[in-house]
């Protein structure tokens, strides 16, 4: 008899699939058979025609038989305890195989580590950024926070101011509670003790809206907060607590001495209270008692022109949010009708606050949807990674496998048993990746959220159970297609087919896995590219300013009730020792500073026959000051202490000013008048470079800079400025003590580099953000890939060591060999690398808005990712490849 | 008379087994069937057929030795119980009762 036809493929899926396990065999043999049958009596056409009709005829009455199988067979007793004794079973199994090859199994934790790492760590940022309710609010879907704006423009208007509040919380229809709440630096103690606290503002009705109850003591009464001068109380925050009074109790009672007044502490609230920010203050204070720290002055109830209160509320039962958002727009109308956020076409938006958290936080949508895909590429890439493994594993342990088959465990059991395997080496995985998580949410969090002090712990509950449930579905999702892969082995050829040592190639899966992995790599290699590449370009921008070398340093004067005319001698006094501190290159003072406040003015130009006028910033400013913060002179000369009040009146331009002003002409030498016609004329002694004023991106505004001599008057605050020459970082804390020791019975004095100032960190955080993380995972994608690669390429010379030798023995050189084994590898990763650049060039424009100055298909970086793509998978190659080149030939065909 | 819980395929195969010598492949069983009245009988229902005959124990499997040569597998066979020789012998004594002189005219 001939050897028996094998059964087509799509015939025996159809069987395995339809049979019970025990006789998946015997029905085959049987097809087998019928085949053989047919072909002998009717050629192989003719069988094979028949053999479909056969396989349908049949698919009936064999999934009748295994249905009637299944109902009847007396399962084994499946009882709890059973089952847990086969796990245990499976378990220690596992743990035995897993300890019998440390190096696969760590570069498989090691992968899950990351890969379910970076998800952990994501999940629990976005968890408390967007998903976590603020602690111990009460309903807090109930609580809205008011925003003005327009359906076109948006609603971005949060800060209100006083008259609107009050007129709302007494009249208001739509909301059952309304509170308001107002950020303060509070200085706290004097000269060298001096600190600034973080300090919210409150209406009496913030806590009971908030419905939280204090720790010990009691929250602000009504009648303690009554405009324009509330009592003397304070809340202070459970960190604040231990941290001023170790805790005690006797803190209720104490005094703290808040700017000008002594406050007396009458509670505190709870632990891990925030309020409904991410960040606990450390004082609460009625608005009343320190509504005159803000800048208002004494006009703070009335005046309805400044913003600087926020406005929340919670929603009456009932009442739909628009109609409560209109109500409270037309009492905002009433009370202060030359508000700009009540004219006409404004609106209010009633945001709930779970929603307006997020927003406000640097913590976007935008931002949270890339962090979002590119922690699942990098698990996608792990996963392909880890499934590769398995499936070079599962190829090494055939032989095992067939024999177990054959010793009659079932296929089920086998495929349990692996799955347990990978389920186990993930759940090990999601441990380690909770720990990962913990460090890596720390680091994020301080590196690029600036800092949020985030209340809750990194290990909590809710990431846990997160991380834990991802291991468990990557370990199924992982393990599934290697276990089945593993479990068709055929018993009979793979015991008895000594030959190939129960070995195989790589299959074609591990190839499209290499492939993909490559792919994924790639596109996030080329974000973090594109992303970096932006970050360069915005440092790259001339600004005007050094932004990473000038510090500015302020006092709040105003806050303690000192008058702004003593302001001039204490920072005269300040100046000088700033200037004579270690590290300092150069200081001055100036009244305002970039991306500081901004003051406008009007400059008129004589004209041949009229006056022209220029709108534009201004800023008084001391000699030096150009020199400290690094902005160039153009023409002319900086202002000099020979510029006096008694002296010629002079004034310095921006280039800006200078081109629109004069075009071609030298403005040095020309006459100017500032602010009014009727004003003595000044000449331009200077032209300096142009400045940024309030963003890093603007086009420069015209700027005209006046001598502190001869403007101390036109702008009341006041500023330090000082170049580091040594670290910034360093020098700051040495300026501010420098001020300090100038004015010992003055407040808290701020001092920080241009850098950190808000709208700059505001506006370069997407960058950074973008920059790091991509380039951070970017660089995990691609260890990742590499350990993929090493991986299979390892597997694959140690199952072609014989054929290897045999080629050497016949004349092959190591180079021969060499390239035998890199082309596969390295044309997988090329396969995977151009598939990747198809993506990333197809899906460019989608983050062509997150980009500086930067094509998404710039061909510098995509090159150089391709490239270094290569060089990675190149070297990933050498080990196995030097492997090869050093087969022992006699050994290798010995082995035969 | 014919035993209740069988059928008609089924007292065909064994029936076909004892005419095979006792001990018989699917594929013969099924072949012997066709060869005697024309039915073909798919690999599926020949394979559900011995399932449930084994499961009243009128046959059991056996495995042969494999063949003698490269790939030759180990073979699943059906043989007739003792139970299934006495389901067979009740059957058709029955069946040859009721068809007395019948037999003659329908048998040609």
């Amino acid at each position: 008899m001939s050897e028996s036809p094998r059964v087509p493929r799509w015939a025996e899926v159809l069987f395995r699939l339809a049979a019970p396990a025990a006789d998946v065999d015997a029905l085959l043999d049987e097809l087998s058979d019928e085949i053989a049958r047919d072909i002998a009596r009717s050629g192989e056409r003719a069988a094979h025609a028949r053999l479909v009709l056969e396989v349908l005829r049949s698919l009936i009455p064999i999934l009748t038989r295994r249905a009637v199988l299944t109902m009847r067979t007396p399962r084994p007793p499946r009882t709890m305890a059973n089952r847990f004794e086969i796990l245990r079973s499976d378990l220690s199994y596992a743990m035995r195989q897993l300890r019998r090859a440390p190096a696969f199994t760590l570069t498989v934790l090691l992968a899950f580590a990351l890969g379910i790492g970076a998800n952990a760590t994501l999940f629990g940022i976005v968890d408390d950024l967007l998903l976590r309710p603020p602690a111990h609010v009460h309903a807090p879907k109930e609580i809205v926070t008011l925003a003005a704006g327009t359906v076109t423009e948006g609603f971005e208007q949060r800060s209100l101011n006083y008259p609107v509040f009050a007129a709302i919380r007494a009249r208001n229809r739509g909301f059952s509670e309304v509170a308001a709440a107002a950020p303060v630096r509070v200085p706290f103690g004097r000269g060298d003790h001096a600190a600034n606290l973080d300090g919210l503002l409150v209406s009496a009705s913030y806590f009971p809206l908030l419905g939280v109850a204090p720790e010990i003591g009691r929250f602000f009464r009504d009648d303690e907060d009554v405009a324009p001068i509330g009592a003397p109380v304070a809340v202070i925050s459970h960190t604040f607590w231990q941290r001023q009074f170790s805790g005690s109790p006797a803190a209720l009672g104490a005094t703290l001495q808040l700017g000008d007044r002594r406050f007396t502490v009458i509670g505190i609230a709870p632990r891990d209270f925030t309020g409904l920010d991410y960040t606990a203050p450390d004082v609460w204070l009625p608005i009343s008692s320190g509504g005159a720290m803000q800048f208002l002055g004494k006009q703070w109830t009335t005046q309805s022109i400044v913003t600087w209160l926020r406005i929340y509320a919670r929603r009456r039962a009932g009442v739909p949010l628009a109609d409560a958002a209109n109500d409270a727009m037309r009492l905002a109308r009433e009370a202060a009708p030359d508000a700009f956020f009540t004219q006409s076409g404004w609106s209010f938006q009633a945001r709930p606050i779970m929603a307006a958290r997020g927003e406000e936080h640097g913590a976007s949508v935008t931002i949270a949807v890339l962090l979002g895909t590119m922690s699942l590429i990098v698990l996608l890439i792990a996963c392909a990674n880890v499934a590769n493994l398995l499936l070079a594993r599962g190829l090494r342990r055939r032989r095992e496998i067939a024999v177990r088959l054959a010793l009659g465990v079932s296929r089920r059991r086998l495929v349990e048993q692996l799955l347990t395997e990978s389920v186990l080496l993930a759940a090990l995985g999601g441990v380690v990746a909770i720990l990962v998580a913990g460090v890596g949410g720390a680091l994020v969090r301080r590196l690029l959220l600036g800092g949020l002090a985030l209340t809750t712990g990194m290990l909590d509950v809710r990431t846990t159970v997160f991380t834990l449930a991802l291991a468990l579905l990557v370990g199924v999702f992982t393990g599934i297609v290697p276990a089945l892969q593993a479990s068709r082995a055929r018993v009979y050829s793979t015991i008895t087919g000594g030959g190939e040592r129960g070995g195989t190639r790589r299959t074609r899966g591990q190839s499209a896995l290499l492939a993909v992995q490559a792919a994924l790599s790639f596109v996030l290699l080329l974000g973090a590219g594109l992303f970096g590449r932006s970050l360069v370009a915005i440092d790259a921008l001339r600004m005007g300013v050094d932004i990473d070398r000038v510090l500015v340093g302020s006092m709040n004067l105003r806050s303690i009730g000192r008058p702004a005319s003593e302001a001039d001698a204490v920072f005269a006094r300040a100046l000088e020792e700033v200037t004579a501190s270690p590290g300092v290159a150069s200081a001055a003072i100036s009244a305002t500073v970039p991306f500081g406040p901004t003051y406008g003015t009007e400059v008129g130009v004589m004209g041949m026959d009229s006056v022209r006028h220029y709108s534009a910033v201004y800023n008084v400013v001391t000699p030096n000051y150009f020199r400290t913060l690094g902005t160039s002179l153009l023409a002319g000369r900086d202002f000099s202490d020979a510029d006096r009040q008694d002296t010629r009146r002079v004034v310095i331009i921006d280039q800006k000013l200078a081109t629109r002003a004069w075009a071609h002409e030298n403005p040095v030498g020309r006459c100017v008048r500032i602010r009014a016609d009727s004003l003595p004329c000044a000449t331009v002694i200077g032209v300096v470079e142009s400045v940024r004023r309030q963003s890093i991106f603007e086009d420069s505004t015209s700027f005209v800079y006046l001598p502190l001599t001869q403007a101390r008057s036109w702008i009341a605050e006041r500023y330090i400025v000082a170049r580091a020459a040594t670290n910034p970082r360093m020098v700051a804390e040495t300026v501010r003590h420098a001020m300090q020791t100038a004015a010992p019975a003055l407040p808290f004095a701020d001092v920080h580099l241009v850098k950190d100032q808000p709208i700059v960190l505001h506006e370069r955080l997407p960058f950074r953000l973008g920059a790091t993380l991509l380039g951070v995972f970017g660089i995990l994608a691609l260890l990742l890939a590499a350990v993929g690669v090493y991986g299979v390429i390892s597997y694959d010379v140690g199952q072609r060591t014989r054929e290897i030798g045999l080629r050497m023995a016949f004349g092959a050189r190591a180079a021969d060999v060499m390239s035998l084994v890199m082309r596969d590898a390295l044309r997988m990763v090329a396969v995977g690398g151009v598939i990747g650049s198809g993506v990333a060039l197809a899906g460019g424009h989608l983050v062509q808005p997150l980009l500086y100055d930067t094509s998404p298909r710039d061909p510098a970086v995509v090159l150089g990712v391709a490239f270094m793509l290569l060089i990675v998978a190149t070297v990933a190659c050498l080990v196995p490849a030097g492997r090869a080149m050093t087969v022992d030939i006699n050994a290798a065909l010995r082995a035969e | 008379m014919i035993r209740p819980d069988l059928g008609e395929l089924e007292l065909f195969s064994l029936l076909a087994i004892q005419h095979l010598g006792g001990e018989a492949l699917g594929i013969a069983i099924r072949d012997e069937i066709h060869r005697r009245t024309g039915r073909r009988v798919s690999v599926g229902s020949g394979y559900a057929t011995l399932g449930r005959l084994a499961d009243k124990g009128l046959i059991r499997f056996t495995i042969l030795p494999p063949e003698p040569r490269r790939g030759g597998r180990s073979r699943r066979c059906a043989q007739l119980t003792p139970a299934g020789t006495r389901a067979i012998r009740e059957s058709t004594a029955s069946l040859r009762r009721m068809l007395g002189d019948l037999a003659a005219d329908s048998v040609p």
